[in-house]
């Protein structure tokens, strides 16, 4: 394939723009259904800085107060997490939305791992591909799309080296304690359930878990392979699938909007392409950003 | 990097290939590892993903707690995470604040933090839960839950369970306390 059509993403700016901006869309969507958008959360009374040095600084500011109980400001900024990606879906041209969405999106990943009391780190990464867009030329917009799978290939290689360094790859029983102490309040409350007998007979049989774990981190490993070429990001798309599959079903998580961001930012020039065709990402105007 | 990523970047805008360098350097030194002496500090958006990079210490037993909304048990599968993430991570939290007393153990680390940085001590006390708030934690799960599972609850518990498992790879209630009961 030629190397030039196989790094060009510009040409597909306004598609990219229409999936990404679908996407943000629907991480909300998924957070006002499950009940988790700010003005949904009747005024958390714990919060959890967690020695982050920019959640002290961001709890320090009084902002998470103002936008905690002040109602005009909680529905704004809720709702603004709505609303700002379905502008920057209709109005792909202007930059102002998309430096008004990032800035807003990173109020919220503090905000919200401030107050769930957990760092989910996942979101960093959704915030990280929001960037690319507030580039003025197609070039640097291209540069920076590529950076963003470039970093997600950084963040699974150290996720995995760390998992060496650390130790975690050569505990024997890694997988069986996983399920043990990750998923000890799904068997407690579901003891009857299809997916607690199954977790029953792979504690009885712990070599699957085990070596679950490890085919786990190797996948995380493969993204190595993601520095060199783009050849085999359609496997690596699938791997991201995997981990994501196995972490939810043995740490009782679901970071789906990390798997999407994934696919998002594999996906090849081909793609786009193709997708760029289907009505709904359509192109609506050429190419042409303005301030 | 077949295609010169970097070099692309350098030649379009040095400053930038500068800050998406730094980010990824920082980010890096940031990793959390025993062998990393800048690891302590949390610096986001700067982040590793090192959950479940350390072995584990415990072999067999754990807890589970156990949410009870009008006598029913509440517990929503994995694909549920966000229905569920908002009371699943704070009931723990508030475990961890009970067992100290209904006090916020972090605040006298951050007090020696900011003492460090020659910083204000009395921050300590914004970046800190107060006694207060963590007293008021039954009230908002209650009412927090009412909204969630859209039904007005007249009685949450919450236990928390130590248990085990057996050979059969079963789980083994050891013994169980009372969290909260509003």
């Amino acid at each position: 394939m030629n190397l030039v059509a196989e790094e060009n993403f510009s040409e597909y700016r306004s598609t990219i723009v229409k999936v990404t901006m679908s996407y943000f869309i629907g991480i909300f969507l998924l957070r006002l259904f499950s009940v988790a958008l700010p003005f949904q959360l009747n005024q958390p009374v714990l919060h959890n800085v967690n020695f982050d040095f920019t959640e002290g600084l961001f709890m320090a500011s009084g902002l998470p107060g103002l936008l905690l109980h002040n109602v005009l400001a909680n529905w704004i900024f809720s709702f603004s997490l709505l609303l700002l990606p379905l502008l920057c879906f209709f109005k792909s041209t202007a930059r102002w939305p998309f430096f008004l969405f990032s800035l807003i999106f990173f109020i919220y990943t503090l905000f919200n791992n401030l107050y769930v009391t957990h760092q989910q780190h996942y979101l960093h990464f959704a915030w990280i591909i929001s960037l690319p867009f507030l580039a003025r030329s197609d070039k640097g917009f291209n540069l920076l799309w590529q950076g963003a799978r470039y970093y997600a290939c950084w963040f699974y290689t150290i996720a995995f080296l760390l998992k060496v360094i650390n130790g975690g790859f050569f505990q024997e029983g890694f997988g069986e304690i996983t399920i043990k102490t990750q998923m000890a309040n799904y068997i407690f409350a579901h003891p009857h359930s299809v997916q607690t007998h199954l977790y029953t007979w792979l504690l009885q049989h712990p070599f699957w878990l085990n070596a679950g774990a490890q085919f786990t981190f190797l996948l995380e490993g493969l993204f190595l392979i993601g520095f060199f070429t783009r050849r085999y990001d359609k496997w690596l798309i699938l791997a991201g699938f995997l981990i994501f599959a196995f972490t939810a079903f043995s740490s009782d998580v679901f970071f789906i909007e990390q798997f999407c961001a994934i696919a998002i930012t594999f996906a090849s020039p081909a793609l786009w392409k193709k997708w760029g065709k289907w009505r709904f990402f359509k192109p609506l105007t050429p190419n042409t950003v303005t301030n | 990097m077949r295609d010169n990523y970097f070099k692309r970047l350098w030649q379009y805008n040095k400053l930038l290939c500068l800050v998406l360098f730094s980010f990824v350097t920082i980010s890096t030194l940031l990793s959390k590892s025993p062998y990393n002496p800048y690891s302590a500090v949390i610096f986001s958006p700067f982040y590793t993903w090192d959950m479940f990079s350390s072995p584990y210490l415990e072999q067999n037993h754990t807890t589970a707690y156990e949410l009870i909304c009008d006598g029913e048990t509440i517990y929503l599968p994995a694909y549920l995470d966000h229905k569920k993430m908002f009371y699943s991570y704070t009931i723990a939290k508030f475990d961890h604040y009970a067992a100290q007393d209904y006090t916020d153990d972090r605040y006298e680390h951050y007090k020696h933090k900011l003492m460090r940085l020659h910083l204000d001590t009395a921050y300590a006390k914004v970046l800190s839960n107060s006694r207060q708030d963590i007293l008021r934690y039954p009230a908002w799960l209650k009412s927090y839950l009412s909204r969630n599972l859209d039904r007005e609850l007249n009685n949450i518990k919450v236990y928390k369970h130590y248990i085990h498992y057996d050979g059969q790879g079963r789980q083994q209630v050891d013994s169980s306390i009372k969290l909260l009961d509003q």
